[in-house]
């Protein structure tokens, strides 16, 4: 008594059985054929891939034209007929009335009362195949069947598939070799195509040579259909089919078509796996394959996945470009040199033609120590009057406070000024009280006073004076000064204890000096000599003077013109300084106040000048872009 | 400890701050501790600028271990550096030879910086027109102008007693406004900024 | 040998001086390898002097000395004086030194924060007394009739100043006024007409005082170049 092979676990159960008692799947479904029906060692109902010389039943159609069958293409069904023909060697089929009635019975199914549940693994899917009739062709044969080249070329990612090695009670079915048909060939050319861009060469009408003339009279070489589809169709063609069906002619393809065409020089190769060895499916719709994995857990061998190569595929040329690119990239890291800019540019020129025209007068005046300009008029320049009053007011030998605020850039317009200050103070024998928030300012102060004791005669070094040095901190600095002198400043640079002997032993605060000379060029610092020294100087009306630049004049205008005024006295740039020089009654002849007069005449003409040829050439240009506009 | 530290930092600016704030109203209560805090905090400022001084150095010595021709400028700030502090070390701030270095190297080389702008200057005031006119701009060279050239007596003309009396006007009244409303907008910022720092809000020493 | 050297020292100086105005006047020209050089004479040679003075003047002169003259004359009035004023002081800048590692920068903070506070009171202050509450009260006042002239013309030309001025004041601190009142969405937001016309006006004022600041700049710049100019010819008459 035969068994019938299960077909969910494949193990032999007796045939009075109607479920499996291994795996208790149905036994006997509509549509499956029992081994023991079988003459052969062959598939019955399925011959998919088979070797050309074993294929030989032709195209099995059913006797009545069924609503599916009518719905099948005629392409497909000519396709299934040429492909048959074509066949050396036809392996031994299943009588056509077993395959019609097992195709009958997929394509009408036995009813089934709506009320019983339909097995879990039925025959549905087969039927939903060719409910779809025409659609996609089942992939009979697995990759590894291939010729050698189309497998290394499409598959380099895959490891090589898993085959089973048949045992004692596999080997029941025959094995066949199942050949590979040419609508999968077809599909693995296309596929390859897409990812190498090259025709591959293995046509399937070349590498299955019995194959040919189905394929040169359909023309369809992508879309082939299974065996089993075009035996069923075969075998019932010649008794239903009454007339003939036209044959399809070849399409003409375009060139472009043609081009991608795969290369059929190319000979195939032996398959990569021989299945000759291979176990047949003999029950479940994988009947008269070869080769199958068992749906047996046991076959699943659990054991590590694969490994895939994450290796990018890339081309030479796209290699070149990312090398490009890498390139491009590092440079933007690498600084790129400064290109040397000529020093003759149109702008350059342009400013040394100013500072010439600018410099030139000066040198002539200076070497020509002109004098045709008259200094400034004491009257003239606001403040000076109140500051030389304020000077004649000062004592004799009383301390003075001396603040030497100003930079050492600014010693050439300041200097007039202040070197008339030291001179008139050294005549009245003033104790000065030299101090500085600028670190420059002890140096300054040393350097005029040297200065002045020569210019006035004095013999040997001036001692009326003492130098306190520099006080850190700025508006700090000047808050700490005004609220005591003596413990921001307790000893001179001389490293003298000054607050302990005549005449600044009478000093606690800063109102005890008889008057507080700030010599500045910076409008902040003088803001901050009057936010916080001065708001103290005001409450004894002790006198607060100011000697400016000309950039700080403006900023410190308000203070002195407020009422109360907050600054008594203000000398400011170089022509307060010879004014207050004129008004003591020293004048310096050396050329300085002819340039300075030429100089500001040659400026104020360059800036008119300039301004007139910037108007001038802009107009031109701004009608061209108000006719482009218009 | 990440949220304590900024805390911290901001009540010693505050107390600070606010105990400095109270001498200048209550000079009887708060004027010696105004007068101490403000004393450290002299001494405080030339630490720092100490500090300053000495980061100078230190970012140009790291300069000339760098390759590169900017290495040749760090090198001479250097030296010049080193023998400026042993000079005026050994001779004092107001020594002979102080002074000399002092008048030798910085005070020719600040003048002619600021004799440089000059040039620089009045070649930008010439160019102000080739951009787009504005009134403003044409208002700030006709005020430019006038300045100049009323300023001093002229090359050849001598004084010019309009410009003269039009320059003194636009010192005195106008300019004397404007600058007056700047200080106050200065003044008005000065001591928001300042209550900004005294309530915490601000933290520009980067607690 | 020291005699020979000062004689020297002037001369040698004014030849110096007149090389190094020559490098940094290269400028004019372009920015060059001579005028670099001085830059980095000059910034080497003002930093070593900033920094001995500050040596000089407060570590020295407030740290140091009154310690060892406390110490050499046994005169212990002041001691009580010098721990509150000065120790805390060298403390907390030794503490402030810190800064220079970034490992322990953090740790300088309080110190800074310290300086701040002091530093911000003290502006403040200034600012307050010094600045808003004498020039507003010089703005109110200028229009004072006790200050005025008794002639008519004079009385006349000191009214009109003293309104322009105080309008100037005024306007141009409007200028400076940005706030607007929240609109509805889609409305534009601008401010009110009138002070858009005051703020033009301030504006005018602003200009008309940066002419006048810029004039100033230029003036005292240009004193420095004939400073120079003179220099260079006097140096050259010296040797030739």
């Amino acid at each position: 008594m035969t068994d019938i092979i299960c077909p969910l676990c494949g193990k032999p159960n007796p045939s009075e059985l109607e479920e499996c008692k291994f795996c208790h799947a149905p036994l006997k479904a509509a549509g499956f054929i029992a081994p023991s029906d079988q003459e052969g060692d062959e598939s019955q109902f399925i011959s998919p891939v088979a070797a050309p010389d074993e294929i030989e039943s032709p195209t099995i159609k059913p006797e009545s034209a069924t609503p599916l069958e009518q719905a099948i293409p005629d392409w497909l069904k000519d396709t299934e007929a040429g492909f048959l023909e074509g066949v050396e060697s036809k392996p031994e089929q299943p009588t056509s009335e077993d395959i019609s009635a097992q195709i009958e019975s997929l394509i009408n199914p036995p009813s089934v009362p709506d009320n019983t549940a339909q097995p879990a693994i039925d025959d549905d899917w087969l039927t939903n195949l060719l409910a779809e009739a025409g659609g996609e062709p089942l992939s009979l044969a697995p990759l590894e069947e291939q010729p050698g080249e189309q497998a290394e070329e499409s598959n380099t990612e895959i490891t090589e598939p898993y085959t089973e090695t048949p045992s004692d009670e596999e080997k029941v079915l025959p094995s066949t070799q199942i050949e590979k048909p040419d609508w999968l060939t077809g599909l693995e050319a296309a596929s390859t195509i897409k990812l190498a861009g090259e025709i591959i060469p293995g046509e399937p009408t070349a590498i299955e040579p019995g194959i040919v003339e189905p394929e040169a009279e359909t023309g369809l070489n992508q879309m082939d259909v299974p065996d089993w589809i075009g035996q069923a169709d075969a075998v019932e063609s010649p008794a239903g089919q009454k007339e003939p069906e036209p044959s399809i002619a070849p399409a003409e393809l375009p060139s472009w078509l043609e081009a991608l065409r795969p290369d059929e020089t190319a000979a195939p190769t032996e398959p990569v796996e021989d299945l000759s060895a291979a176990d047949i499916v003999t029950a479940g719709p994988l009947v008269g394959l070869k080769g199958v994995i068992s749906a047996r857990p046991s076959a699943i061998r659990a054991r590590k996945p694969p490994t895939y190569s994450i290796k990018l595929r890339v081309t030479d040329e796209q290699r070149a470009r990312v090398e490009m690119m890498e390139a491009l990239l590092a440079d933007e890291q690498n600084p790129k040199p400064v290109p040397s800019q000529p020093i003759l540019t149109s702008r350059n020129i342009f400013r040394l033609v100013i500072a010439a025209v600018l410099i030139l007068p000066i040198v002539w005046m200076i070497i020509t120590a002109s004098q045709r300009i008259l200094p400034p008029q004491p009257g003239s320049i606001p403040g000076v009057v109140d500051f030389t009053e304020q000077i004649q007011k000062l004592p004799a030998g009383a301390p003075v406070l001396l603040a030497f605020d100003y930079e050492a850039g600014f010693s050439g317009e300041m200097n007039p000024a202040v070197s008339t200050l030291i001179s008139q103070l050294m005549i009245k024998n003033v104790y000065m009280t030299l101090v500085a928030t600028y670190p420059s300012g002890p140096a300054l102060a040393e350097s005029i006073i040297k200065t002045g004791a020569f210019s006035e005669g004095i013999q040997g070094p001036y001692t009326n004076y003492t130098d306190l040095g520099y006080i850190p901190g700025g508006t700090l600095g000047l808050r700490g000064l005004a609220n005591s002198p003596m413990a921001v400043l307790p000893y001179s640079l001389d490293e003298v204890n000054v607050w302990a002997s005549a005449p600044l032993d009478t000093v606690s605060t800063i109102n005890d000096f008889a008057a507080v000379i700030v010599l500045t060029n910076d409008p902040d610092t003088a803001r901050s000599w009057i936010e916080q020294v001065g708001v103290v100087l005001m409450e004894d009306s002790t006198p607060l003077l100011i000697v400016t630049s000309s950039q700080a004049e403006p900023l410190i205008r308000p203070y002195y013109q407020a009422y109360p005024a907050q600054v008594q006295g203000m000398v400011a740039g170089l022509a307060g300084g010879l004014a207050y020089g004129r008004t003591v009654g020293i004048v310096r002849q050396n050329g300085v106040w002819d340039a300075f007069s030429i100089a500001i005449t040659v400026s104020a003409l360059i800036i008119i000048v300039g301004s007139i040829i910037g108007v001038v050439m802009k107009m031109p240009a701004s009608d061209k872009m108000k006719e482009s506009k218009e | 400890m990440k949220k304590i530290l900024p805390t911290s930092n901001a009540i010693i600016a505050v107390i600070s701050g606010t105990l400095v704030l109270l001498g200048y109203f209550f000079p009887g209560v708060f004027g010696s501790i105004q007068s101490v805090l403000i004393g450290w905090a002299i001494i405080l400022a030339a630490f720092a600028l100490l500090l300053g001084i000495f980061n100078l150095a230190l970012v140009h010595w790291k300069k000339t271990k760098t390759a590169g021709s900017s290495k040749v400028y760090s090198i001479v700030l250097l030296i010049s550096l080193f023998i400026t502090i042993i000079v005026v070390s050994i001779n004092g701030p107001t020594g002979s030879f102080s002074l000399w270095l002092f008048n030798t190297f910085q005070v020719p080389v600040e003048i002619s910086l600021l004799a440089v702008l000059a040039i620089v200057l009045v070649y930008s005031a010439a160019r102000l027109l080739t951009r787009k006119p504005k009134w403003y701009i044409v208002l700030f060279l006709v005020s430019v102008v006038v300045m100049l050239l009323g300023s001093v007596p002229l090359f050849l003309l001598g004084e010019v007693t309009p410009l003269i009396l039009l320059r003194d006007w636009l010192a005195h009244v106008p300019a004397v406004a404007g600058a007056r409303g700047l200080l106050l907008g200065v003044a008005l910022g000065t001591v928001a900024t300042g209550l900004r720092i005294l309530l915490g809000v601000d933290r520009p020493y980067g607690g | 040998m020291l005699e020979r050297i000062g004689q020297l020292a002037d001369p040698i100086g004014a030849i110096i001086g007149f090389l190094l105005t020559i490098m940094v006047l290269s400028y004019i020209i372009g920015d060059n390898f001579l005028f670099r050089l001085a830059i980095s004479i000059f910034i080497g040679v003002a930093s070593g002097y900033a920094a001995v003075l500050i040596l000089y003047s407060v570590l020295w002169h407030q740290v140091l000395v009154p310690l060892s003259q406390a110490i050499s004359t046994g005169n212990t009035d002041n001691l009580l004086t010098y721990a509150t004023h000065v120790v805390p002081a060298v403390i907390l800048g030794i503490w402030m030194l810190t800064k220079v590692s970034p490992r322990l920068s953090r740790g300088g903070t309080p110190v800074l924060a310290f300086l701040t506070g002091v530093g911000a009171a003290t502006v403040i202050a200034g600012a307050v007394r010094g600045t808003i509450f004498p020039q507003i009260g010089a703005s109110s006042n200028l229009l004072n009739i006790q200050a005025a002239p008794s002639e008519l013309n004079g009385l006349v030309v000191w009214f009109l100043n003293g309104l322009i001025i105080l309008v100037g004041t005024v306007t141009t601190l409007i200028y400076f006024q940005f706030g607007v009142k929240r609109q509805e969405e889609g409305v534009p937001v601008q401010r009110p007409v009138i002070l858009e016309y005051l703020s033009t006006a301030g504006q005018v004022f602003i200009v008309v005082t940066m002419g006048v600041l810029f004039t100033g700049v230029y003036i005292a710049t240009l004193s420095a170049l004939i400073d120079r100019v003179h220099f260079l010819w006097e140096t050259i008459i010296r040797f030739f």
